[in-house]
């Protein structure tokens, strides 16, 4: 993802030296993690982020999110795009798979793999790639939803069992997706928690969240050089200080 | 009667509702008895849900017993029924080795890490090792929840273990991991079993990676 980065750096730099608008730094995750809080309005969420790159089980403690749980090997999102390509579906395969879905009956065996709060996706696109073209989409497609989306709750559930915490919001473009956001649901529901929705259009990437996140770390005194500003793509999450307080 | 509960067993109270699974506190053949019963989930689909179940409670049941014999202390089965999700093990009073860090009290940490290293090297892994899985009871450390264990030599599963450690720790006593992870690795170690060797070496390697790195090195412009 260092290409995606370096155009939007690039970009910022520019506008940095053309209108003179000073440059801040912001950390991607965190800045979904920010939007997210704030539109569900939570107060002390655990959060599931869950999209093309990453899938990570994170809360706030001492002022830092820390990330609990997360997948040890490949993101859900990559996991739907590689079986879409190897379907024949197109970029990105989520949305299509999730139509799909719907028309799907039959659960079809997949690995499923949680290991205490992390979660392993390798082994169900294995399995996954090799089943493609042998059974029918719909099923596969309906299947991965099953069988991942458990995978990712299971792995918040036991978040918030272990954390004591009763709220639990999602974030990132996989997130966003209708039968995820019912099975989070049901679990909070189930243990007396708080599943807390907002708009879908502000689950994926978006401008808004980078903006905010940029003006609470501006607000802070964060200002950062042209010459030493980088694209840092390992830069995880509970290495950032937050932008809030202090 | 409720659903789930095993004839004979009087149920006192819910000591815990975790992520998968209810703890009850009761009696049966009048001992004091923990009932550990795996709830159906309403996300999950009914016929993953069910597997799932079932193929934990087994293993759960099968775990408990097995480590045994490779000297690691655990509640005793009483009854186990996989189509209920149910089993019914001794009652162990003891203080949690999070309860244990947290007020401070660092020094079981080392037989903490022995005992593990006994489940290792006998070819269990435990699938969940938080501080809050295991227990002290009269100065002696004993096991608990084997619902994700697996009778496996895969090193790599074994490192997972030590790694949710680690990840438990730190969340736990903050900068202080360091002092109760290097008491607990000696302990690992103290049986000399390769497999114990191999795990912690793995888990070095895995440190190059995901959440052990401290410093974003990979920088480009």
């Amino acid at each position: 993802m260092g290409p995606c980065l370096r155009t939007g750096a690039t970009v910022a730099r520019a506008l940095n030296l053309m209108l003179n608008k000073p440059l801040v730094g912001v950390n991607h995750a965190v800045a979904h993690l920010e939007l997210a809080r704030i539109m569900s309005k939570a107060r002390d969420p655990v959060m599931l982020y869950v999209s093309g790159g990453n899938t990570q089980v994170i809360s706030e403690v001492d002022g830092r999110y820390i990330v609990f749980g997360e997948t040890e090997d490949i993101a859900l999102g990559n996991l739907l795009d590689s079986f879409a390509r190897t379907a024949g579906i197109g970029f990105p395969g989520g949305p299509v798979l999730m139509q799909l879905a719907k028309r799907g009956k039959r659960l079809i065996e997949l690995p499923y793999s949680v290991k205490g709060m992390n979660v392993s996706m390798s082994g169900t696109l294995t399995a996954l790639e090799s089943l493609a073209g042998k059974e029918p989409v719909e099923d596969l497609a309906y299947s991965i939803q099953e069988v991942c989306f458990a995978m990712l709750l299971e792995a918040s559930e036991r978040a918030m069992a272990y954390l004591e915490k009763d709220e639990l919001a999602l974030s990132g473009g996989v997130g966003a997706n209708t039968r995820l956001r019912e099975m989070a649901r049901i679990m909070c529901e189930e243990r007396g928690a708080r599943f807390l929705d907002y708009p879908t259009k502000f689950y994926a990437d978006n401008a808004v969240m980078i903006a905010m996140t940029g003006l609470d770390l501006f607000a802070r005194g964060e200002r950062l050089k042209v010459e030493d500003s980088t694209v840092m793509s390992r830069w995880r999450v509970d290495e950032v200080r937050l932008p809030r307080g202090l | 009667m409720r659903s789930g509960f095993p004839e004979g067993f009087e149920p006192e109270r819910m000591m815990y509702s975790g992520a998968e699974s209810q703890i009850w506190l009761g009696r049966w053949m009048e001992r004091r008895t923990v009932l550990k019963l795996r709830v159906p989930k309403g996300y999950r689909n009914a016929q993953l849900d069910e597997a799932l179940r079932k193929s934990r409670t087994a293993g759960e049941a099968l775990s408990l017993h097995e480590c045994k014999r490779g000297g690691v202390r655990a509640p005793y089965v009483y009854q186990v029924n996989p189509n209920e999700g149910s089993i019914l093990m001794s009652y162990v009073e003891g203080r949690t080795l999070t309860d244990l860090l947290r007020s401070g009290d660092f020094k079981y940490a080392r037989s903490a890490g022995v005992s593990i290293g006994r489940l290792h090297a006998h070819g269990i892994s435990h699938g969940d090792l938080t501080p809050s899985n295991i227990l002290v009871s009269d100065d002696e450390i004993v096991l608990l929840d084997f619902g994700l264990s697996e009778r496996t030599g895969d090193v790599e599963k074994l490192a997972e273990d030590l790694n949710v450690m680690v990840g438990a720790l730190r969340s736990l006593v903050g900068e202080k991991w360091t002092k109760a992870w290097d008491d607990f690795e000696s302990g690992y170690l103290e049986s000399g079993s390769s497999s114990c060797a191999l795990a912690l070496e793995r888990l070095k390697q895995v440190r190059g990676r995901g959440r052990y790195r401290r410093k974003s090195e990979r920088r480009s412009r």
